[in-house]
């Protein structure tokens, strides 16, 4: 039997087992976000052929309207950024209320490390087309960041290539968008998989009246349906709404901008309480969220912490979205 | 006896602390004991220009700077002046203001004092009128400022307050708002009456005082059929139109406002303002509809590298054509709205067509759908099958 038939019969053999029958909807949000990873890889490298971080925002206009093809990549590639963000926050949640975290608590804080780094990506991948607003926008946090005793400096030094925003700064979020950060992904995607496969998936305390017995293959077909359905999503959201641009960056030309919808929590921090004490809370929020299967040991305590962590950022939002 | 105790007391604590703040007024404060006493005048003196350079209470006021002894101070002999005569004051000032040697180092004009005796205000202070501003009437006694700080009283932003002391304050308008705004370079009272030598501009001054700023407007205004007839009955040219100090913007209103007050309705000449208006509000239009087309797409990140200059050659002769509208050329307004016109017709219409794909993109999108949503019906059937066959 050749090597390709023998991984074709443990697949067979591996999709025919009894999966779990606590296995729902919500389950299949981390295979959806695989996808939507895998997508942005792919339209990334794609968008990589053609950008050019030394004559960026003319390689974005060339790419929109030159390339066959080019404006729906980058759409979909903009979009997908936002989807990828809404699945892990969704994911997020749902592990934390379903209390999936116990006995798991390693691959929690794997889990907390993923989304700062796809935070990361947003933030550095939001620059690369050089607009006014993106350049605006990421001056804002520079501004902040400068304002941090002791050490705003070394950070400036190490992100930006030196304390003003520029196209050395621009080359430097490039190669963190392009050539670190997705490595430490994808590292960090293959961690937190193989522990799920080691400690497998958490039967839940709380879950209502089992699912019907049920086979591998059939969660994965299920799968499969989200997964052409965020694709339509996806594609229907580059179409309809493409990617506009705000003028070359000018540093000349003051434009006041607000961050995108998943960093308004922490610009709302920052504008409530400013200067370095709202930086150090943004940084204690992140190592709440690192800490949050030790802080609720007990289910309603967890269940309240929860609750007020969830308040907490919608009030920030409405504050950063407002001011 | 104890008034004088106490008067004495004054003097040397004024002394004291004017030796321990020895310096703080400007150069040579020091020998300049006349502020111990006139301390009413202390912070608008050293506030001035003149403590900064050294320019005493004697240079003025005469008398002896170095005594504290009030009757030397004030001594005929010390050549005490005391408060100079209005109709002394020019010539005083003059007297350091007209010599080229003291004012050289400054790089001050020297002119002031001949071309406020040109002026109305020296005219009459010529012939006894006092009543009429003097140097210290804009420039003010003790607290004199450079133009150039703002809180001079000839600073551009104060200069209508400051005529409004004896005229009546008129700063609204056109240039009014532009200097609110801040732009101190819109004109003020002196730009068009002067400020040494200010006169109200005679009948046919105006279009010269107006000309020096709207050079354009001024040279199509001399070529036009206007120049001749307004000159022939003595009419004030810029005025009559635009008003003289409540400016209005030159909206194209005017033409409904203004041009019936000499020609009457339906005549040729009215109907000529008419067909300029509307010649300019249809240029007006197409390159507003045209430049707004063009940011829509400069948004949607479309490459508008070709339209941009385009829009730009439009602009500029729409922008000829509102100075040439006072030479009332018809043909040659028509000429270059038309021009203004048709570049911007041929952008907006290029830009349509470069917006026109989303309709092929949506078509797209439909069929992108229709082989999803099969897909999914596939999946959704396989499903379906695997349930059954497991049942």
């Amino acid at each position: 039997m050749s090597a390709l038939m023998r991984v074709r019969e443990l697949m067979r053999a591996e999709l025919r087992r009894p999966a779990p029958r606590y296995l729902t909807a919500w389950h299949l949000l981390g295979g959806v976000m695989l996808f939507v990873l895998f997508l942005e890889i792919t339209t990334g490298i794609l968008l990589m052929v053609y950008y050019r971080p030394d004559a960026a925002y003319e390689s974005v206009l060339y790419i929109l309207n030159d390339v066959q093809l080019g404006w729906l990549v980058h759409g979909i590639h903009r979009w997908g950024a936002q989807l990828l963000i809404l699945l892990v926050l969704a994911h997020l949640l749902r592990v934390y209320f379903h209390e999936a975290y116990r006995e798991r608590e390693l691959n929690w804080v794997i889990g907390v490390v993923l989304l700062v780094v796809i935070g990361a990506f947003a933030f550095t991948g939001r620059l690369l087309v050089w607009d006014q607003v993106a350049f605006w926008s990421t001056d804002a946090v520079r501004r902040v960041i400068a304002e941090v005793p002791v050490v705003g400096k070394a950070i400036l030094y190490f992100l930006w290539g030196g304390t003003e925003l520029d196209t050395e700064a621009l080359l430097r979020f490039y190669v963190f968008h392009v050539g670190l950060l997705p490595w430490t992904a994808i590292g960090l995607v293959m961690i937190h998989l193989y522990l799920v496969s080691r400690q497998g998936l958490y039967q839940g305390t709380r879950s209502s009246a089992p699912n019907p017995v049920q086979t591998y293959s059939e969660v994965v077909l299920r799968g499969l349906i989200w997964v052409v359905l965020s694709f339509g999503v996806l594609v229907t959201l580059a179409v309809i709404s493409p990617v506009e641009l705000d003028g070359q960056a000018d540093p000349l030309v003051y434009r006041s901008v607000k961050p995108p919808w998943y960093f308004l929590p922490a610009y709302g921090l920052v504008k409530l309480v400013s200067g370095a004490l709202g930086v150090a809370l943004v940084g204690m929020g992140v190592g709440g969220l690192v800490a949050a299967p030790w802080l609720g040991r007990n289910s309603w305590v967890a269940w309240g912490i929860g609750m007020v962590g969830i308040a907490a950022v919608a009030l920030l939002t409405a504050y950063g979205w407002r001011w | 006896m104890a008034l004088v105790t106490l008067m004495r007391a004054r003097i040397w604590l004024s002394v004291i602390a004017l030796l321990l703040l020895g310096g703080r007024g400007g150069v040579g404060q020091e020998q300049n004991w006349c502020i111990v006493c006139h301390s009413e005048v202390k912070v608008e003196y050293q506030e001035s220009i003149h403590a900064a350079f050294a320019v005493t209470c004697v240079s003025c006021h005469g008398g002896d700077p170095l005594t504290l002894d009030v009757e030397k101070a004030h001594a005929v002999e010390a050549f005490f002046r005391g408060t100079p005569q209005r109709l002394e004051i020019p010539d005083l000032c003059a007297s350091c203001h007209s010599d080229p040697l003291k004012m050289k180092p400054y790089g001050l004009r020297t002119d002031q004092l001949a071309e406020y005796q040109t002026s109305q205000h020296g005219k009459l202070l010529a012939q006894g009128d006092v009543r009429v501003a003097v140097c210290t009437d804009c420039h003010t006694a003790h607290r004199i400022l450079p133009a150039w700080e703002p809180r001079s009283s000839t600073h551009p932003e104060n200069i209508s307050k400051t005529c409004a002391r004896c005229h009546v304050q008129r700063d609204h308008g056109v240039h009014g708002a532009a200097l609110a705004q801040g732009n101190t370079k819109a004109p003020t009272c002196a730009t068009c009456h002067g400020a040494h030598g200010a006169a109200p501009p005679g009948v046919e001054d105006v279009s010269r005082v107006c000309g020096t700023c709207h050079i354009a407007e001024r040279t199509y205004f001399e070529a036009s059929s206007h120049k001749k007839a307004m000159d022939e009955q003595r009419l004030s040219e810029c005025v009559s139109c635009h008003g003289s100090h409540a400016i209005e913007p030159a909206g194209r209103d005017l033409f409904d406002k203004v041009c019936v007050r000499c020609h009457g309705p339906g005549s040729h000449a009215q109907l000529v303002g008419q067909k300029i208006k509307t010649l300019l509000a249809a240029a007006d239009e197409s390159l507003r509809e045209a430049t707004q087309i063009l940011q829509q797409a400069q948004r949607k990140a479309l490459d508008i590298s070709v339209y941009q200059p385009r829009l730009i050659e439009a602009r500029s002769y729409f922008l000829q054509t509102l100075p040439a509208q006072h030479s009332l050329d018809l043909s040659y307004i028509e000429e270059m709205t038309r021009r203004a016109r048709s570049i911007a017709d041929e952008v907006r219409s290029g830009l349509y067509a470069l917006q026109g794909g989303v309709a092929i993109r949506l078509l797209g999108l439909t069929f992108v759908w229709i082989f999803l949503l099969l897909l999914v019906g596939v999946i959704y059937l396989t499903l379906r099958e695997r349930q059954g066959e497991r049942l």
